[in-house]
């Protein structure tokens, strides 16, 4: 028996406010936490022919996929959010709820891309989120 | 949320395509009597629409009809056909024909002409 968690445990939190409540966004289909790092190029003739380099800024952001749902409270969040390009606050865990065992990842950050589908003669009608973080990560356990 | 034989059987009947269940229309069987009736049945349909915290149907059904005028019995199919084409809030969100056009699928044993149409349902 594998230890594998299954996709089906993940979630995603959406609050206004660093301390609110936070929402789940409704109906996910797809959740993802890219974290990049941007290095700092060192190399030097001492380097005899390889390349060297350090750390520098990191960077991280959040893709999600959901079926649009009009009335989900964390969509009314994050579609403000859109529109006003204000801070939101988000939480994306491989399990548990931001108050019962939450596993995860969260920060501050801003909807820096969205996606909506709202017609179609072959799917339902979704939303794609790209959210970028403004500021650290933190590690939720 | 009916089953989605009920619902298309009553939504057949609220059209007026036929009057009863049990008495014209049927679910599932072809019945040896009347002669002219309407029978649906559930083809399975789409893969459910899969998140984490919900899994939405997406069913098809079809609809037989059964009779020994085949006149009868294709001009019925034909406007079962265009009814149902594509209608939104008829049945759950949308239905839509699953085929451009009814199929003529030969006679039963007792000589009655059998004609089909599908639909896919959101």
């Amino acid at each position: 028996m594998t230890d594998a968690i299954s996709g089906m445990k993940g979630s995603f939190w959406i609050c206004a406010t660093a301390d609110g409540l936070y929402e789940k966004l409704a109906e996910v289909s797809e959740l993802r936490l890219k974290l990049s790092g941007k290095p700092i190029d060192t190399s030097n003739v001492d380097d005899e022919g390889w390349g060297s380099e350090i750390a520098g800024a990191r960077t991280w952001e959040i893709g999600a996929k959901n079926n649009l749902i009009l009335s989900d409270s964390a969509y009314a969040i994050i579609e403000g959010a859109m529109i006003s390009g204000e801070d939101i606050f988000v939480k994306a865990l491989s399990e548990g709820t931001p108050t019962v065992g939450a596993k995860g990842f969260g920060g501050k950050a801003t909807v820096q891309g969205a996606d909506l589908l709202l017609a179609s003669t072959t799917a339902q009608q979704s939303a794609s989120w790209t959210i970028k973080g403004r500021g650290a990560l933190s590690k939720l356990s | 949320m009916a089953d989605i034989v009920t619902e298309m059987m009553d939504s057949l009947i609220s059209v007026g395509f036929a009057t009863v269940k049990g008495t014209d229309i049927f679910p599932l069987r072809i019945q040896p009597a009347p002669d002219e009736q309407l029978v649906v049945i559930p083809t399975g349909g789409q893969l459910p629409i899969l998140t984490v915290d919900s899994a939405t149907d997406q069913p098809g059904v079809q609809v037989y009809i059964i009779g020994s005028d085949l006149s009868t019995v294709w001009t019925k199919a034909n406007s079962i056909h265009s009814y149902y084409s594509n209608r939104k809030d008829t049945i759950r969100q949308a239905i839509w024909a699953a085929r451009s056009s009814p199929i003529y699928l030969g006679k039963l044993e007792d000589g009655r002409h059998k004609v089909v149409v599908e639909f896919k349902i959101f």
